[in-house]
């Protein structure tokens, strides 16, 4: 990344030629798919919003200007807005699959470690999965996408204090949840 | 006190560990990326071709070129009908 053309360079040859846009796609397609997958749980869905976050982006790209928000930042946000969007039509169905999630990636396991391991993963998700949406925004860009602070700031409109604190509330959340969890189980 | 937040530290650290681990790299498929590309493309063709009026009218036969048109041909009758001179005279 650091030997290819940065950003800048690329929106505004875009912006010249819309024909040019097509590597600014490339290099986030990726990200922004991996980002909507996260956040909806099923591949068709995922496949919907990146689609429709890359027509928005190139339809408004001519008004794109970097005032503090670099080109990555506004991809996630138009990837978010479309996110809650789905969330808002699809409020009452909040159970959905995670299938890749649950698919261990180690082959050399055991079945009974594979299917430990599964067990784990699907109560963690389980437990994300009830947290506030900009929470999971945030852990979604945070060890999914694997933003820094910085990014994640700009793409929530927050502090990096504020997004460090929110962080460390919801990890204490989330380890909350998963100790009543393991209670519950072994009550 | 402080082993306490030690072990608040620790098990927060732990939390995010496991939620590192549970991450799997998820990509779009090829067959999907392809075909995004090739319908923002057409999308970028029907574009061009919704170009806003006044880039049309831009593109109009205007008054101004018209009368630029008579001019040029002026120009280059007058141009002709003195070289015919010039050369009869030799």
């Amino acid at each position: 990344m650091s030997t290819s053309e940065s950003d800048d360079i690329l929106i505004r040859r875009a912006q010249e030629n819309p024909a040019a846009f097509e590597p600014l796609y490339e290099r986030y397609v990726a990200q922004v798919y991996a980002y909507a997958y996260y956040r909806v749980g099923n591949v068709q869905d995922a496949e919907d919003i990146t689609a429709r976050t890359f027509y928005q982006a190139l339809t408004h790209l001519s008004r794109y200007t970097n005032r503090g928000v670099p080109f990555s930042a506004w991809l996630f946000r138009i990837a978010h807005n479309l996110v809650s969007n789905w969330h808002r039509d699809n409020g009452r169905r909040q159970t959905y699959p995670l299938d890749i999630v649950l698919d261990t990636p180690d082959p050399s396991a055991s079945l009974a470690e594979r299917a430990e391991v599964n067990e784990e993963t699907r109560r963690l998700w389980a437990v994300i999965r009830t947290l506030p949406p900009e929470r999971q925004q945030l852990l979604v860009l945070k060890f999914v996408d694997e933003l820094s602070t910085e990014q994640i700031a700009v793409i929530m409109g927050r502090s990096e204090g504020a997004v460090k604190a929110l962080l460390h509330r919801t990890l204490v959340a989330i380890r909350h949840q998963l100790t009543q969890v393991a209670q519950g189980e072994h009550v | 006190m402080n082993n306490q937040a030690d072990t608040q530290w620790v098990d927060l650290l732990h939390v995010a560990k496991e939620i590192r681990r549970s991450v799997q790299p998820v990509r779009p498929s090829a067959g999907f990326q392809s075909h995004l590309r090739s319908d923002l493309a057409t999308a970028l063709g029907a574009e061009r071709r919704d170009l806003p009026l006044e880039v049309y009218a831009q593109r109009q036969v205007t008054p101004a070129v018209v009368l630029a048109g008579c001019l040029g041909l002026a120009a280059v009758s007058v141009a002709l009908i003195l070289l015919r001179g010039h050369s009869a005279r030799q």
